[in-house]
C-alpha cells in the first residue's frame, strides 16, 4: 500500500522516468531543451523530442520546473524549490530500491 | 520540420515551438525522428493544459481542476485523433506499398518481408465480402433502390470468391499473379459501383 508521502507525488505518468531525467539535467542549474537532450544522452537516457517537450510540459504544469525569460529561440528551465523536494524523494526512493536489490542479490548468493 | 510544427496546437508553437525547430534543425530528418513528432503532436493536442496565468492566451478558459484549458476539449480530441488516424493511414500505406513492392520485385534482396501482405489485404477484403454475403444488411443511411440487397450479397460473393483465390495465390508463390488479380477484382468492383450509381441516379 503506498504511503502517505507517494501519494502525495505528482502523477507524471508515462512520463515519470523522462521527467526524472529532465530534472536530473537541471539539478546543477537552468538549462535549454537542447542542452537536456544533450546530457540526457551523454547521461544514458537520450530523449526523443517529443518526449523532451511532453516531459517539459507535464513539469512545468506540475510547477516543478519553470521557465526563465530569454529573448533567444532557446528557453532555460529551472527547477523549482517543489522540483527539486520531488527529485530529493526520488532519488531517495530509487536509492532505496537499488540497496534492496543489491542486498537481496548479496543474500541469495 | 517546419510544416510539422503547424500541426501543434497553437499554444504548444507558442511556448516551445521556436525552441524545438532550433533543436530538429540540427538532426537528420529521420523515421523515427518524424514518428516521435508526429506523436508528440497527438499527445499535445490531447494534453492542453498549462498552470494558471502561464501563458496568458485569450483563448484559454479555467478547468475545474485548476488549471487553464486551451480550445475545446471535444474538438481537440477530434482533431488529435483526425492527426492519428491520418499518421496510422500513412505508415500502414507506406507499410503495404514497400512490402507489396517487395513482393514484386520477388525479394531480390534475400530478405524475405516481415509478412504477406498481399495475402493479409486479401484475407480482410474476403471477411468483408463474407460479412456482406451473410447480413446482407443495408449501409446506414444508404438509399434504397430495387434489387440493392441481391446486388450487394453478390458483390460480396464476388469479392470474398476472388480474395480467396488471391489468398491462395499469394500464399503458393504467385504473389506477381496475385496482385494482377487483387488489383483486378478492385477496379471490376469500382467499376460495377460507378455503373450501378449511373443507373440509380440518387445513390
Amino acid at each position: 500500500m503506498p504511503s502517505r508521502q507517494q501519494k502525495a507525488e505528482p502523477d507524471l505518468g508515462r512520463f515519470s522516468d523522462p521527467a526524472l531525467v529532465v530534472l536530473t539535467c537541471l539539478a546543477d542549474g537552468p538549462k535549454h531543451g537542447y542542452a537536456i537532450l544533450q546530457e540526457s544522452a551523454s547521461l544514458g537516457f537520450p530523449l526523443s523530442v517529443g518526449t523532451l517537450y511532453g516531459s517539459l510540459n507535464r513539469l512545468e504544469r506540475l510547477r516543478l520546473i519553470e521557465a526563465e525569460a530569454s529573448d533567444d529561440r532557446r528557453r532555460p528551465y529551472r527547477m523549482t524549490e517543489l522540483g527539486v523536494g520531488h527529485l530529493r524523494a526520488r532519488l531517495a526512493s530509487l536509492n532505496r530500491v537499488v540497496r534492496y536489490g543489491a542486498r537481496k542479490l548479496e543474500e541469495a548468493r | 520540420m517546419k510544416l510539422l510544427l503547424h500541426l501543434y496546437p497553437h499554444w504548444w508553437r507558442d511556448r516551445y515551438g521556436a525552441e524545438a525547430l532550433d533543436i530538429l534543425e540540427r538532426r537528420p530528418v529521420t523515421l523515427s525522428l518524424l514518428l516521435d513528432v508526429m506523436v508528440g503532436c497527438v499527445d499535445a493536442w490531447l494534453n492542453q493544459e498549462m498552470p494558471p496565468g502561464d501563458v496568458g492566451r485569450t483563448y484559454q478558459h479555467d478547468d475545474p481542476r485548476g488549471y487553464l484549458m486551451n480550445g475545446n476539449r471535444k474538438r481537440n480530441r477530434l482533431v488529435a485523433s483526425v492527426i492519428a488516424g491520418v499518421l496510422l493511414i500513412v505508415l500502414t500505406g507506406a507499410f503495404v506499398f514497400v512490402e507489396t513492392y517487395r513482393t514484386l520485385q520477388g525479394h531480390r534482396d534475400g530478405a524475405p518481408g516481415a509478412i504477406n501482405v498481399l495475402a493479409v489485404s486479401a484475407a480482410a477484403t474476403a471477411a468483408v465480402g463474407f460479412w456482406v454475403v451473410v447480413t446482407g444488411r443495408r449501409l446506414h443511411n444508404w438509399p434504397g433502390w430495387p434489387g440493392e440487397r441481391r446486388a450487394l450479397r453478390l458483390a460480396g460473393a464476388y469479392c470474398l470468391l476472388g480474395s480467396l483465390f488471391v489468398v491462395g495465390l499469394a500464399l503458393t508463390g504467385n504473389e506477381g499473379f496475385a496482385f494482377l488479380i487483387y488489383a483486378g477484382l478492385a477496379l471490376t468492383l469500382a467499376a460495377a459501383t460507378r455503373v450501378v450509381r449511373s443507373r440509380n441516379p440518387g445513390i
